[in-house]
C-alpha cells in the first residue's frame, strides 16, 4: 500500500500527509469519520464530485479508502508548497508571476464553473504549486466543505478577507451564493500576492465582516502596473451580477501571456524547502480505553440456537471480544494467533466450565487508573 | 468539400440506425475501435441536439417522437447499455443524457420509456443493477438506475428481482466510489416509495434483516455507519409497521444494537441508540426481548448513567426515558 511520510498540512477535519507508492508521491488527506458529526452522506457526495473532475488546473483525485474509522483520500502531490508559503518567504510576488498564477486560477475556475461547481474557498493557501511551477487549485470538495462547516459553527470565519460581500450577507441570511464569489476571491488573491497582504488585513476579522458588505470595494493603489490595478478592480465589483465571469476575465490584458514567468516561478519554488507541519491527529488510531464494555447477557429463557454472527465460537462475551480483535488484525499471522487463542479458550471452557465468566467478572473489577 | 459545413443528412430514424450500427461494431480488440468510438460519439452528439437543441436549433417535438420510436423499436438503449464500457468517457455521459431525457418524457399521463423498459426490455434493468460489477461504468449505471426507480413501477420491478440482493454485496466492494454509490442506490430503493417498501419489508423480513445485519457488522466503518443509518430511517417509518413488529421482537436485532451501543465509536453508539430505544419503548415486547432487557437491567443502568450524548436535548430526553423504562423492569436474581 502507501508509505506515509511527513505531515504537510493541517485542516480542521483532517491532516494531509505526503505518501508514496511505487516511487510516486501523493498527498493523502486523512479524515477521522467518527470525530465528524457530519452525515457521512455529505462526505461521500463530495468524494463523488472530486472523482468526476479532471483538469490540469485542479489537483487530481486518485482514490479513497477506509481503514478503521479513517478515510484516506489520495490526491495529486504538489510539492507541498502553496502560494501562501511563497508569500511568507518572499513577502511579495512579482506582478508578472502573479499574472501567470492568476491565469491558471481563472482557468481552474472556468473548468469548475462549467461543471456547475463553486470552489467557495479560493485563497493563497489553496493554490498549490508543483516543482515545475504548475498551478493547481486544491481543497475544495471534502476539505473545503468540512472546514467551512466547522468554521461556521465555531469561530464563524477566522480570516474572512477573501470572502465576497454577498457571501457574508447571504450567509447571515442563510442563503446560497454562486460562482461569482470565486471571482471576487481571485481578485483578492491577486491583491494579496502583489502587496503582500489582503485588503483590510490590519483590521480585526470580526469587524471586517461588517465592513466588506458595507464599504466600497477595495482598490489596488500604489506603484503597481495599470493592468494589475484594472484586473483587481474588475474582480472586485460589489454586485455579483455585474462582476465578470472567470471565462470573461481570461481575456483581460493582465493575464495575457507572460514570458518566462513559469521558469522564474520554478526557480523561486526551488528556494523553498518543504514545510513540515506537526499533525494534530495521529495517523494510527489507538483504541481509547473507555469505560469497560458491559458484559451483555444475551440468553433468553427459552434458549434455542440463534443464528449467531459469531458462527462456530462459544456465545460468550470473551469470544465476542476475541472476535473483535480478530477483525482488527492487520496480518494473517495475527488472525491465526487469535484463532488459536479462541480454540484454546474454548477447550479450557469445556474442561473448566465457568472459567470465562470468572475472567469477565475479574475484568469488571479492574478499574483503569 | 472542405469549404462547406457537412450537411446533416440524417433524419432521426436514420441517425439511430447509424448509431446502432457503430455501437455494434465496437470491439476492444479491433484496431478500428477508436474510429467506431468517434462515430458513436458524433452520432450521440447529434442525438443530443435533436433532444435539447443547440444555439441554432430548437428541439422539435415530432423529431423527438420519431427518435424515441426508433430507439424503442431497435432496442437502441439496450445496445448502448451492453456496450457502454466500450464507449469513450464523454460518450458515456451523452448516453446518460439520452437515457434520462427519454425516461422523463411523458405523453399524457404515460411514460413511454418506462413502459418500453418494463414490458419489452427489462434486461436493461438487469444491466443497470449489475453496473457496480464494473469499475468503469458503475457510477454511470448507478446514476441512470436511480433516475429509473423514481418510477414506482420500476422500483417495484427491481425490488422483486433476485438481483436486488446483489446490492448488499456491491456496497462492500473495495472501490470506495462504487461501493458508496451502490449504497445510495440501495438507500433510494428502500426509501423512495413508502408503501411499496413497507410491503416488501413485511414479506422479506428474514432475508432483509439478515442482509442488513451483516452490513452493520461489517469491518468497514463507512458501510457500518451507513447501514445503521439506513435501518434507523426505515424504523422511523410508520408504514413499515408490519416489519417493525417482527424486527423489535427479534432478540438477534436487540443483541446487535446492544453490541453497537457499547462500541468504542461515538457516532455508532448514537446511531445504535436511536434504534435501541424502540426495543424499550415498544408497548408489547416479546418475552425473549423482555428477558434480555431484564437480565441486563443493571448493565443498562450503569451504561446509561455514563452514556455521553453531547448532542441535542431530544436525545438526552430520550435517554432519560429509556433509563426510566429500564428502571421499571423487574429485578431478577441471576440464575446459575
Amino acid at each position: 500500500m502507501y508509505q506515509f511520510h511527513e505531515c504537510i498540512g493541517r485542516g480542521n477535519f483532517g491532516d494531509v500527509y505526503k505518501a508514496s507508492r511505487g516511487g510516486q508521491y501523493v498527498a493523502v488527506k486523512v479524515v477521522n469519520l467518527d470525530e465528524s458529526t457530519e452525515d457521512i452522506k455529505v462526505i461521500v457526495q463530495e468524494i463523488h464530485l472530486l472523482s468526476r473532475l479532471s483538469s490540469p488546473y485542479i489537483t487530481k483525485y486518485y482514490e479513497t479508502f477506509v481503514r478503521d474509522v479513517n478515510l484516506f483520500i489520495v490526491m495529486e502531490y504538489c510539492g507541498g508548497r502553496s502560494i501562501s508559503d511563497m508569500l511568507r518567504h518572499f513577502k511579495k510576488i512579482p506582478e508578472d508571476i502573479a499574472s501567470y498564477i492568476a491565469r491558471a486560477v481563472l482557468r481552474g475556475l472556468v473548468y469548475l464553473h462549467q461543471e456547475g461547481k463553486v470552489h467557495r474557498d479560493i485563497k493563497l493557501a489553496n493554490i498549490l504549486l508543483t516543482e515545475a511551477a504548475e498551478v493547481k487549485l486544491a481543497d475544495f470538495g471534502v476539505s473545503g466543505e468540512l472546514t467551512r462547516t466547522r468554521a461556521k459553527r465555531n469561530t464563524f470565519v477566522g480570516t474572512p478577507y477573501w470572502m465576497a460581500p454577498e457571501v457574508i450577507t447571504r450567509r447571515k441570511a442563510g442563503g446560497g451564493y454562486d460562482e461569482k464569489a470565486d471571482v471576487w476571491s481571485a481578485g483578492i488573491t491577486v491583491y494579496e500576492m502583489v502587496t503582500g497582504a489582503p485588503p483590510l488585513a490590519q483590521h480585526d476579522p470580526m469587524k471586517i465582516l461588517f465592513e466588506i458588505p458595507r464599504n466600497r470595494p477595495p482598490l489596488l493603489e500604489g506603484d503597481y502596473g495599470a493592468n494589475t490595478k484594472d484586473f483587481v478592480r474588475y474582480c472586485l465589483v460589489k454586485d455579483p451580477a455585474q462582476r465578470p465571469a472567470a471565462a470573461t476575465l481570461l481575456h483581460h490584458q493582465f493575464v495575457g501571456v507572460s514570458r518566462h514567468a513559469q521558469a522564474k516561478l520554478a526557480r523561486m519554488i526551488s528556494e523553498l524547502a518543504v514545510r513540515v507541519v506537526r499533525p494534530r491527529h495521529r495517523l494510527t488510531v489507538e483504541v481509547a480505553l473507555g469505560p469497560a464494555m458491559p458484559a451483555w447477557d444475551f440468553r433468553t429463557v427459552s434458549e434455542r440456537p440463534l443464528p449467531d454472527p459469531l458462527v462456530g465460537v462459544p456465545r460468550h462475551v470473551l469470544f465476542y471480544c476475541l472476535h473483535q480483535v480478530h477483525q482488527r488484525s492487520r496480518t494473517a499471522a495475527t488472525k491465526h494467533t487469535v484463532e488459536q487463542l479462541m480454540g484454546y479458550l474454548a477447550q479450557c471452557e469445556t474442561d473448566q466450565p465457568g472459567l470465562c465468566d470468572a475472567l469477565v467478572e475479574e475484568l469488571h473489577h479492574v478499574k483503569p487508573e | 468539400m472542405t469549404f462547406l459545413f457537412k450537411r446533416n443528412p440524417k433524419n432521426p430514424p436514420e441517425l439511430i440506425k447509424a448509431l446502432n450500427e457503430q455501437v455494434l461494431k465496437l470491439d476492444y480488440n479491433s484496431d478500428s475501435n477508436k474510429k467506431y468510438q468517434d462515430e458513436c460519439s458524433r452520432f450521440l452528439k447529434q442525438v443530443k441536439v435533436i433532444l435539447h437543441g443547440d444555439d441554432e436549433n430548437e428541439p422539435q417535438p415530432d423529431q423527438i417522437s420519431q427518435l424515441a420510436l426508433e430507439i424503442y423499436s431497435t432496442d437502441c438503449l439496450y445496445n448502448l447499455m451492453v456496450n457502454l464500457k466500450k464507449l469513450d468517457f464523454d460518450s458515456r455521459k451523452d448516453v446518460v443524457i439520452l437515457f434520462l431525457t427519454l425516461l422523463r418524457r411523458q405523453i399524457g399521463s404515460k411514460s413511454p420509456t418506462v413502459e418500453y423498459i418494463l414490458n419489452q426490455k427489462p434486461e436493461i434493468l438487469g444491466l443497470l443493477i449489475r453496473g457496480p460489477e464494473s469499475s468503469e461504468i458503475g457510477l454511470i449505471c448507478g446514476q441512470i438506475l436511480r433516475d429509473c426507480i423514481k418510477f414506482e413501477s420500476i422500483n417495484k420491478f427491481v425490488l422483486h428481482s433476485s438481483l436486488f440482493w446483489n446490492f448488499f454485496k456491491y456496497v462492500q466492494i473495495s472501490i470506495f466510489e462504487i461501493a458508496t454509490d451502490a449504497f445510495i442506490t440501495l438507500h433510494d430503493l428502500l426509501t423512495n416509495h413508502k408503501k411499496l417498501v413497507s410491503e416488501f419489508l413485511a414479506r422479506n423480513y428474514d432475508n432483509f434483516t439478515s442482509s442488513i445485519n451483516k452490513l452493520i457488522q461489517s469491518n468497514n466503518y463507512v458501510t457500518k455507519r451507513q447501514s445503521v443509518k439506513l435501518l434507523s430511517e426505515l424504523v422511523l417509518r410508520r408504514q413499515n409497521q408490519a416489519f417493525l413488529n417482527q424486527y423489535f421482537d427479534d432478540t438477534n436485532n436487540l443483541k446487535l444494537m446492544m453490541i453497537l451501543l457499547s462500541d468504542k465509536l461515538k457516532n455508532l453508539q448514537i446511531e445504535a441508540f436511536h434504534i435501541f430505544k424502540f426495543f424499550v419503548a415498544k408497548p408489547k415486547k416479546s418475552q425473549k426481548v423482555l428477558d434480555v432487557l431484564i437480565k441486563n437491567k443493571k448493565n443498562f443502568i450503569a451504561f446509561f448513567d455514563t452514556f455521553d450524548i453531547q448532542s441535542d436535548s431530544t436525545t438526552i430526553d430520550e435517554r432519560d426515558y429509556v433509563l426510566g423504562e429500564i428502571m421499571k423492569l423487574p429485578d431478577i436474581v441471576r440464575s446459575e
